[in-house]
C-alpha cells in the first residue's frame, strides 16, 4: 500500500507539469472522458456497495442510508 | 405511487419558477432501473437458503440554477422491492410466514419500499476558482430511517487542467430492532432514563457508565413498528479527490475514501448457526453479533484515454481495506465505440476480489464462545465478475424538440440504456436493467 502510494506520488507530480490548453481539449471534454461515474452506472455501484464487503472511491456511498451493509 | 406523483409536481413548480428568475436551462432525468439476483446463502437463516431478490427503482434528478452562481440538485425515487429472506424472518414463531407468499400478512413482509429524496446546493466561487456545496437527504423504509447531511468544496487551477475536492457527508441510520421471532422477547430491552446497555448499542462510547437492564416483553404475533426498540448507525464519509488532464487525450483522478462507523452494525434478523465439537447433534443459533465500529480505507484510480478518434478506454482500479480484515481489490474496464457521432455503444467488465472478514464463517461453522460472528456471504471471501453493455442515443440537437413559445423550448437530449450480469463465485447472480433519459427546459 504504501509502494503504490509512493508511486502514485510520483506519477501526479511527473504529470501535472503537463499543460493543454483549451482548444486542443476537444478530445478530453468528450461525455466519455468524463472522470465521475454516469446516473446509470450508479444504479450498478449501488448494488455492489450492497453485495460486496468493500466500497468507496467511485463516487458512491461507503454505507449508511438503507436497510443494507 | 402518491409520493412520487408529490414529487414530480414538486420539481416541475421549481422549473416554471426557475424559468421566471434565470435566463440559463434547467435539466431533469427520469431513471429506471430493475434489480433481480438469487443465490443460496441467505443471511436471514444463517448461510443457506434463497437470496432471490427483485427491486424497481425509478429515479427523477432535477438539476436548475437557483441564483447567478447557484445550483440546486434534487434526487428523489422509490426503491420497491421483494424478498425471499425476508419471508423467513418469523418462520419459527408464527403460523402467518409463508416463503412463497410475497403479501403483506404481516409488517415484517417479504415486500418493502424505500422512499428517498436527497438535495445538493453548490455555488461557484468565482475569485476561488472552485465551489462550495451542501447537501441534505432522507430516506425511508419499513425498519430503517436514514437523513444524511453533507458539505464539499473544490478547487481547480486557472487553465482548468487540475482541479482537487473534498467531500464530508455522515448518515444517521435508526433501524427497528427487529430480530426473528424465536429470539424478540428474549432481545428487546429499553433505556430507562439511560440506565440500560446492550451489546449492539451505539453506546460503546460510555464505556464507564453502569446501565440497568429492563425487559420490555413483546407480542410476538402484534408486529406493530411501535413494539420494536431502535438503535443507531452512525457512518461518517471523508472523500478526497485530485483530477488532471494528462495530454490532449487522456485524462485521470486519484479518489481516496476514509469512512467510519460506529453503533449498530450488524443486521438484527440475520441469524447465526453454531458448531459444538463435544456435541455434534446439537444446533445453536444466535442473531448476527459484529463490533460496533468499523473504519474502511479506499484508494481509487481512473484513466481515461481516447485510443482512436472513435474508441474510448475508461479504466479503474480500487484498493480496499478495513478493520473487519477484508482486503479487496477492484478493476474495471469500459470502451465506448462511438457509431457515429450521434450513437455509442460501450461494453464494459469488471472483475472484483475481497478476501473474507475475520468475523465471518460459513454455515454452523462458528464455534461456541468467539465474541464476533457473522454468516453474511457478502462479507466471505470471493470473486465477482460484471460485466454488459451501455448503448447511448444522443444527438447533438437532441432527440425531439418542442417549442413553448417565447424563445423557451423542452428538449428530449438523450436516451440511454444499460444491461449487467453479475457473478459471484459463492453462486450469487445478478442481472440490472437500466434506462435513462434528458429532458432540458429552457
Amino acid at each position: 500500500m504504501k509502494y503504490l502510494l509512493l508511486c502514485l506520488l510520483i506519477f501526479t507530480s511527473i504529470v501535472s507539469c503537463v499543460e493543454v490548453k483549451n482548444y486542443q481539449k476537444q478530445y478530453v471534454n468528450d461525455s466519455h472522458m468524463s472522470l465521475s461515474t454516469t446516473d446509470l452506472e450508479q444504479f450498478e455501484i449501488n448494488f455492489m456497495t450492497y453485495r460486496e464487503g468493500a466500497s468507496g472511491a467511485n463516487s458512491g456511498k461507503s454505507g449508511g442510508g438503507c436497510g443494507c451493509n | 405511487m402518491k409520493y412520487l406523483l408529490f414529487n414530480i409536481l414538486l420539481l416541475f413548480n421549481y422549473i416554471l419558477l426557475a424559468q421566471d428568475n434565470q435566463n440559463t436551462s434547467t435539466e431533469v432525468d427520469i431513471l429506471y432501473n430493475y434489480y433481480k439476483q438469487d443465490g443460496n446463502h441467505a443471511a436471514v437463516t444463517g448461510g443457506v437458503g434463497s437470496q432471490e431478490l427483485k427491486n424497481n427503482a425509478p429515479v427523477i434528478i432535477l438539476k436548475t440554477p437557483i441564483s447567478k452562481h447557484g445550483n440546486l440538485k434534487v434526487i428523489t425515487g422509490i426503491d420497491t422491492y421483494t424478498s425471499a429472506s425476508s419471508g423467513n424472518i418469523d418462520i419459527y414463531s408464527t403460523n402467518a410466514s409463508n416463503r412463497d407468499d410475497y403479501t403483506e400478512k404481516t409488517p415484517l413482509s417479504a415486500k418493502d419500499t424505500r422512499k428517498h429524496i436527497d438535495a445538493t446546493y453548490k455555488e461557484s466561487l468565482q475569485k476561488f476558482n472552485g465551489d462550495i456545496s451542501i447537501s441534505g437527504g432522507y430516506s425511508s423504509e419499513y425498519d430503517v430511517k436514514s437523513i444524511n447531511i453533507g458539505i464539499g468544496l473544490s478547487k481547480s487551477t486557472i487553465d482548468k487542467n487540475h482541479k482537487f475536492s473534498f467531500n464530508f457527508k455522515s448518515y444517521f441510520d435508526e433501524w427497528l430492532l427487529i430480530y426473528p421471532g424465536e429470539f424478540r422477547n428474549l432481545k428487546n430491552y429499553y433505556h430507562d432514563n439511560y440506565n440500560y446497555d446492550d451489546y449492539d448499542d451505539d453506546d460503546h462510547h460510555h464505556h464507564h457508565y453502569h446501565f440497568k437492564r429492563h425487559k420490555k416483553k413483546i407480542n410476538i404475533n402484534a408486529l406493530e413498528k411501535e413494539d420494536f426498540n431502535t438503535d443507531i448507525r452512525y457512518t461518517y464519509n471523508f472523500d478526497f479527490s485530485y483530477e488532471s488532464i494528462l495530454t490532449k487525450r487522456t485524462n485521470f483522478a486519484l479518489l481516496l475514501n476514509l469512512s467510519l462507523q460506529r453503533g449498530l452494525l450488524h443486521t438484527p434478523f440475520h441469524r447465526v448457526y453454531f458448531y459444538d465439537k463435544y456435541y455434534p447433534y446439537r444446533v445453536i443459533v444466535d442473531t448476527e453479533h459484529l463490533p460496533n465500529n468499523r473504519k474502511k480505507y479506499a484508494l481509487g484510480l481512473r484513466l481515461n484515454h481516447f485510443l482512436t478518434n472513435h474508441i474510448i478506454a475508461r479504466t479503474y482500479y480500487r484498493y480496499y481495506k478495513d478493520d473487519f480484515g477484508i482486503l479487496a481489490h477492484t478493476f474495471s474496464i469500459e470502451t465506448p465505440i462511438k457509431i457515429s457521432k450521434s450513437f455509442s455503444i460501450s461494453p464494459f467488465f469488471r472483475y472484483h476480489q475481497q478476501t473474507s472478514s475475520q468475523y465471518f464463517a460459513p454455515f454452523a461453522r462458528h464455534p461456541i464462545g468467539v465474541k464476533y460472528y457473522t454468516s453474511d456471504y457478502d462479507l466471505s471471501e470471493f470473486s465477482s465478475f460484471n460485466k454488459g453493455v451501455e448503448i447511448k442515443l444522443a444527438p447533438l440537437g437532441g432527440l425531439f424538440n418542442w417549442s413553448t413559445g417565447n424563445n423557451s423550448y423542452i428538449k428530449m437530449n438523450y436516451i440511454q440504456f444499460r444491461y449487467a450480469n453479475y457473478q459471484r463465485t459463492d453462486e450469487l447472480e445478478a442481472n440490472n436493467i437500466a434506462i435513462g433519459t434528458k429532458f432540458t427546459f429552457n
